[in-house]
């Protein structure tokens, strides 16, 4: 499967280098292709044996850092072919992967159709996920970033896309979407057994894939560019499925059918920037919800204050898996704030600092055996300083 | 009296020419002298700006040239037009790369690279500072 992804990233990146070879400005010269990009490092820590975002740790962690190549390509009038190739390093160990690669007919913008593997049109930073210059914070709110994982960047399939005018001042855009979809891989930890001598739970960490098959879905978005306002509601449902150590797949204990639903608000307007966003996981033994609020102001054309607060909650049914979990595990609640500089409006520099309470996304690494001995911190802090480009 | 009389007059001339060059554009929209259009609606030009009106009336595809970020023409367009400032359309249009979605449209240095753009293409729409001679091209007036 790595050296799949490894050759998938390859081919991209030749096909780059081929067009680099040619002229990266073509688009600017009237011709039909474009070559753009996008990164970031940061240095991420916690105060105590916790992780938070997978950049952070009670060490101070370097090894965060992430590159991307977007190529996009007119070969005819209704044609046009995307790509974007992905190549990072966090505490989930080093990725490379086509974040996305897909062939679009444009019949008008009213109707569009897209074939391959598209990112999933869900809320407001899906599409967006990993581009640091459209957002204030180095890391996203946990319900996209954090150890559940639970929003997928792309799916495998078809999809229709559209925006539509409604007077001057107003748009509808929607789409509809059918396939299959990958989670972000979980690193979990799954009790294996109990020690005979102590009764303490023995734990083995594995790299879990949730798989969401025969998926289909959508976004419809009322917006007005004018005023700077976007609100929508997007969801998606599927037959879950999942991969342990990048083995077979087999059915998901914990549901076999999912529903994701999310309703999100963003209001742009000069140096202030609002988004919230909520997001409510119907499974079949487990519910999760989450939301946030984050707010950002530009102080000149440098500098950028902003603020967030996210809360999540995990509901499990009664007698299952989950349900036995300690109730410290099950929720997360964050306050952030931001400080950044903004050296040009593609180059920023984030000092972010976070206090989170509850171990749902900030967590040590065998988080059931800690919080049975009542070692597990509930107060986690975390210091992310970070730098994030666009071009 | 008389000589107060005529302060006030000069003063209220030198205001209102003051205010009358003051509302003046600080640019001006061009088309392809073939293309019948001859004004447009602000709403309109914003939505063919950002792709989303992508044919004129007969049907030829609309191909519109953009200013650098930099440029004050630019922020002034983009203030009047898309009643946005340019950052914000900017961070529009990388939204609009990064989710593969489009791609922004091509970027003239100058208004000479704008004219010469606008007079080879019949579907071009473009705008230049409001000094810009503008020899071999339209200019559209905004409704």
């Amino acid at each position: 499967m790595h050296s799949s992804r490894l050759c998938a990233a390859s081919g991209a990146l030749a096909l780059v280098g081929l067009l680099l070879a040619g002229d990266a400005r073509a688009q600017a010269n009237g011709e039909h292709y474009s070559l753009r990009g996008f990164g970031g490092w940061a240095l991420g820590r916690t105060d105590n044996n916790n992780m938070f975002g997978y950049v952070a740790s009670g060490d101070t962690e370097y090894n965060n850092y992430d590159f991307a190549l977007n190529l996009a390509a007119q070969p005819a009038d209704k044609l046009s072919v995307r790509a974007q190739a992905f190549w990072g390093e966090d505490l989930r160990g080093r990725r490379i992967d086509l974040d996305y690669v897909f062939a679009e007919w444009a019949q008008s913008p009213k109707l569009k159709l897209r074939v391959g593997k598209v990112l999933s049109p869900f809320g407001l930073y899906t599409e967006i996920y990993d581009v640091g210059t459209l957002r204030p914070f180095y890391l996203l709110p946990q319900f996209y970033s954090g150890t559940t994982g639970l929003l997928p960047k792309a799916y495998l399939g078809a999809g229709l896309t559209g925006v539509m005018s409604l007077g001057d001042e107003w748009e509808l855009s929607y789409d509809a979407v059918g396939g299959e979809v990958r989670f972000q891989e979980i690193p979990a930890v799954v009790v294996v057994g109990r020690d005979p001598a102590t009764g303490l739970p023995l734990t083995e960490n594995q790299e879990l894939q949730l798989i969401g098959r025969d998926m289909f879905g959508g976004r419809i978005e009322l917006g007005s560019p004018t005023h700077g306002l976007r609100l929508g509601f997007s969801a998606l449902h599927a037959r879950v499925e999942q991969s342990v150590n990048g083995g077979p797949r087999e059915p998901y204990p914990a549901a076999d059918q999912a529903t994701l639903a999310n309703a999100f608000l963003q209001y742009e307007r000069g140096p202030f920037t609002l988004r919230s966003e909520y997001f409510h996981a119907f499974a079949d033994t487990v519910d999760l919800t989450s939301g946030y609020a984050e707010a950002s102001y530009k102080l000149g054309r440098h500098w950028q204050v902003a603020g967030v607060y996210d809360r999540g909650r995990l509901s499990p049914e009664a007698g299952t898996f989950y349900a036995s979990l300690p109730d410290q595990l099950k929720r997360h609640e964050s306050f952030g704030l931001a400080l950044n500089f903004w050296a040009t409006p593609d180059v920023v520099f984030k000092v972010n600092g976070y206090s989170v309470h509850g171990n749902q996304s900030a967590r040590s690494a065998n988080p059931g055996v800690d919080a049975a001995l009542g070692r597990l911190d509930d107060s986690t802090l975390v210091l992310v300083l970070g730098a994030q480009f666009s071009f | 009296m008389p000589i107060l009389r005529k302060t006030l007059l000069l003063l209220v001339a030198v205001a209102s020419t003051t205010l009358a060059a003051g509302v003046q554009p600080a640019y001006r929209i061009v088309v392809n002298p073939a293309n019948p259009a001859a004004g447009l609606p602000r709403a309109e030009v914003a939505r063919m700006f950002l792709k989303k009106v992508v044919a004129w009336p007969d049907g030829l595809p609309v191909t519109v040239i953009d200013l650098e970020r930099s440029s004050a023409v630019r922020q002034a367009f983009s203030r009047d037009v898309h009643q946005r400032d340019a950052e914000a359309i900017a961070a529009h249009w990388q939204t609009a790369v990064f989710s593969g979605r489009d791609v922004p449209p091509p970027i003239a240095r100058t208004d000479a690279e704008v004219l010469a753009f606008v007079r080879a293409n019949p579907g071009a729409l473009g705008y230049v500072s409001a000094t810009a001679e503008l020899a071999g091209v339209k200019a559209l007036t905004l409704r």
